[in-house]
């Protein structure tokens, strides 16, 4: 893989783009999986659809937002909303049933 | 020597600031997915009207403009400009691209009866859609931007920060749509 190391005055190497073309193809390919994924029973599907997405979202955040490559505490300060936010959407789930809506 | 070290700091710095700038809007498209997976759940008729090949294809475009972004970053950095300007150009295609498509999945919606004000599912998919289709109307336009300075030859080599500032922007709208796409689409 033809990768260009650069940015090394900065402190920090990013990927060239063999790399970044190798993330795109396997970005690709799990989106097919999620499309063939969606044939599958639902209790069968879900699983699988949640850990093709997050295995994608993952690539991108790495790779294409060089999170890899950056200051420990970049990840954290992302890390750390992802977790609260995950939660937070599924404290909601419960509290918004308690909700009226007008159908 | 001072001044590039205190280059790179300030550089560190935004850099820093944009991150903390997309933890917020986690938090804010959190909410936003949290509440359509409850009306999906609990109006599963008016999901089936959502069409996945279109946006399928959608998908696709978002990752193709994402990869024109990385490749656009690879190409200044070799100082390879011709590569540079097709890819900016390419993201703001794909994005604008991106916009009509969902634009005519919005007016097929609403033929179906699907619109803002059809009930609860329709106000929770068209914020959740519309909120992402803003960020990326922005992104588009953010794109157009940083085409015109690199057009005037900004950028270089050695310095080309905005690529990057704009590269992080873009590409958290597409993890937003990976997660949209999931979420509200295929399951």
């Amino acid at each position: 893989m033809n990768e260009t190391h650069s940015e090394q005055s900065r402190g920090h190497v990013l990927p060239g783009e063999g790399v970044y073309f190798a993330v795109f193809l396997l970005l690709a390919i799990l989106t097919v999986a999620e499309l063939v994924t969606t044939y599958l029973p639902q209790l069968v599907k879900v699983p699988i659809l949640l850990g093709l997405m997050a295995g994608k979202a993952w690539l991108v955040v790495q790779f294409y937002m060089h999170l890899r490559y950056d200051s420990r505490i970049l990840t954290w300060s992302f890390l750390i909303p992802v977790i609260v936010g995950v939660i937070a959407a599924l404290v909601l789930q419960p509290l918004l049933s308690t909700v009226p809506l007008a159908h | 020597m001072h001044d590039a070290a205190h280059q790179e700091a300030s550089i560190e710095n935004r850099k820093f600031a944009m991150w903390l700038f997309l933890a917020s809007e986690v938090m804010f498209f959190a909410v936003l997915i949290a509440s359509y997976v409850f009306m999906r759940f609990k109006y599963p008729e008016e999901h089936a009207v959502l069409n996945i090949p279109l946006t399928s294809l959608n998908t696709f475009l978002l990752l193709t403009s994402s990869f024109a972004v990385v490749r656009a970053l690879a190409a200044i950095q070799i100082n390879d400009r011709l590569k540079f300007l097709r890819s900016l150009a390419l993201v703001g295609l794909l994005g604008t691209v991106f916009l009509a498509i969902q634009a005519f999945e919005y007016t097929n919606f609403s033929h179906e009866g699907l619109t803002l004000n059809s009930g609860p599912f329709g106000m929770a998919f068209f914020t959740l859609t519309g909120f992402h289709g803003m960020h990326v109307l922005i992104g588009v336009i953010w794109a157009g931007r940083v085409f015109w300075q690199a057009f005037n030859g900004k950028y270089t080599q050695d310095d080309h920060f905005g690529v990057e500032f704009f590269g992080l922007y873009w590409h958290f709208v597409d993890v937003v749509w990976i997660l949209i796409f999931t979420v509200v689409y295929l399951i």
